[in-house]
């Protein structure tokens, strides 16, 4: 035996790193802060797209022609609904976040009605958006 | 025991890494700029969803009008602070690589003012000449 | 860039198949990490059975069954047997708990047991806590005060004794912070939910006059903001502890503090010195 002590530091090289991912079992709390993160940079990517298409609206028609499959096409709608989705979902997710910060819905119980909350709200908050668009014409 | 790798700032081995006394000054704007974004947003989003489907004088004639150009121009100045400082969390949560760092950090400051710039600069082009 | 895969030297491959015990009515299967430093290689999952009328009820009881009479070289950390030292801390059917308090029955089909995820294993199931303790006393865990000592006690109101529950019961067992996938990423400088939820339980305690210098220590884009509200250590610790709340307790008071004496945070290049004036 090269070392008594198990945890001595010439020993710690050879350790293998135990398992995290792939064993930890994943829960809705967990996928909510990893859906409050992909939303938040998913609507980074999509200011970029609304800058390009506001310059494309203020340098005329013709650059206005090269940005407006972001509002005119079917994919460029599709993108438009789900960046919706992802605005109105990071922001009850900022709400909860608040809220938590005031030491509210903490228990196990408020987390999972939060979170919930959250997801029910987010897709119910867009469907009213594009229904009340469509109807105000 | 084995030497920890814990960087603990309070020996010599960690001082680099005393505290940076940062945190509380990024979520306190964070926390700031989402509740200024929790009406500009919903507004916004509306404003854009609205010009869906519409022509080139269209979508000017609609946000070209005073509300909805100044709604959405109050929204980047916002946002574009508040995704600054998100993405920085994202950076440092998972780059780690000295270098690599300092350049994301710089592309992320430049690129969050240069979209802050392009979109309200547009917006108030279009707001002028209605 | 962090590594979200294991490491290839990392990656558990199939293991032995240990025979069933005979003439055993109730079996349940167990599947365990193994991994021997002086063998080296990957480390593997290895398959018992258990005679559960022969043992105890709770996981533990299993597994020290199977080191009594199937395999004694299957090594873990264990003591009290009670949920009180937090010795028997490991990832069981996903979640990280002590196996003394976790019941067989709570489980539903075959059990799996790792070690704390994320973790340097030493051997089996025994990790190397070395800098989980280290965060713990990076933090100075004792009483710490400029007064004149009292003749006896240091005087505490009951409110405030009150304000320590929640707090002072922490057996350190680290379910929390290795359930922490911030502190996954960044164990080398995020200080995890145990140590800030230790960290506040000095801040908080009325008799403790070094709350300006725990602040300021913890008061750090890592140390403490690595904390993203996941919540998964609340989740995980077996004694209901709320480390969540706790760290959202400590936030809001560096917050104030910051807001209060009107610093601006000094991280380089985040901050224009016209910014910074203004």
């Amino acid at each position: 035996m090269a070392e008594a002590d198990p945890c001595h530091d010439s020993l710690a090289a050879k350790r293998p790193l135990s398992p995290h991912v792939s064993v930890y079992k994943p829960m809705l709390t967990m996928m909510m802060s990893f859906a409050h993160r992909i939303t938040g940079a998913g609507l980074y990517l999509g200011v970029i797209m609304f800058a390009l298409f506001f310059a494309g609206l203020a340098l005329g028609p013709d650059a206005f022609a090269l940005v407006a499959w972001i509002t005119n096409s079917l994919i460029g709608r599709v993108i438009v609904f789900l960046l919706s989705w992802a605005l109105l979902h990071h922001l009850l997710g900022g709400v909860r976040h608040a809220l938590w910060d005031r030491g509210l819905y903490m228990d196990p119980e408020g987390r999972e009605l939060a979170a919930r909350a959250t997801l029910g709200g987010g897709l119910a908050l867009t469907l009213l958006l594009w229904i009340g668009s469509t109807l105000a014409g | 025991m084995s030497r920890s790798a814990f960087k603990s700032g309070r020996t010599g081995r960690g001082a680099a890494f005393a505290s940076d006394h940062s945190g509380s000054c990024h979520a306190h704007t964070m926390r700031l700029t989402a509740y200024a974004l929790l009406p500009l947003g919903v507004l916004s989003i509306w404003f854009i969803v609205g010009a869906v489907g519409k022509s080139f004088d269209g979508v000017r004639a609609d946000i070209g009008r005073p509300l909805p150009a100044t709604v959405l121009i109050a929204f980047i100045s916002v946002a574009v602070y508040h995704m600054r400082i998100g993405v920085e969390s994202i950076i440092d949560d998972y780059v780690h690589d000295e270098g690599l760092k300092a350049i994301s950090l710089a592309v992320n400051k430049w690129l969050s003012l240069a979209i802050g710039a392009v979109w309200a600069l547009s917006l108030i082009i279009v707001a002028a000449s209605r | 860039m962090v590594e979200f895969a294991l490491p290839k030297n990392s990656r558990p491959v199939a293991g032995k198949t240990w025979p069933k015990p005979e003439g055993a009515a109730n079996l349940r299967e167990y599947r365990i990490y193994r991994w021997d430093p002086e063998e080296g290689g990957n480390p593997r999952i290895d398959t018992y059975f258990v005679d559960t009328d022969d043992c105890g009820p709770m996981v533990l009881d299993a597994i020290l069954w199977i080191k009594n009479k199937i395999d004694p070289t299957l090594t873990f950390r264990r003591s009290c047997r009670e949920g009180i030292c937090g010795s028997c801390a490991m990832n069981i059917d996903g979640l990280n708990t002590l196996s003394c308090t976790k019941g067989m029955d709570e489980i539903a089909g075959v059990i799996k047991l790792y070690p704390l995820p994320h973790m340097a294993v030493v051997k089996d199931l025994v990790p190397d806590l070395t800098d989980f303790y280290a965060q713990h006393a990076a933090i100075e865990p004792w009483l710490q005060t400029k007064t004149p000592e009292p003749e006896q006690e240091w005087l505490q109101a009951p409110q405030d004794r009150h304000k320590l529950d929640g707090l002072y019961e922490c057996i350190l067992c680290a379910c929390c912070s290795t359930a922490c996938p911030s502190y996954w990423w960044n164990s080398d400088r995020f200080l995890g939910p145990a140590a800030l939820l230790q960290a506040h339980r000095w801040i908080v305690d009325s008799r403790d006059e070094a709350t300006e210098e725990r602040m300021g220590y913890v008061n750090d884009a890592f140390r403490l903001y690595r904390c993203h509200t996941i919540f998964n250590c609340t989740k995980a610790c077996p004694k209901s502890l709320s480390p969540a709340k706790a760290i959202a307790e400590i936030k809001n008071l560096a917050i104030a503090r910051g807001a209060d004496a009107g610093r601006k945070c000094s991280r380089k290049g985040c901050h224009s010195s016209a910014e910074q004036a203004f």
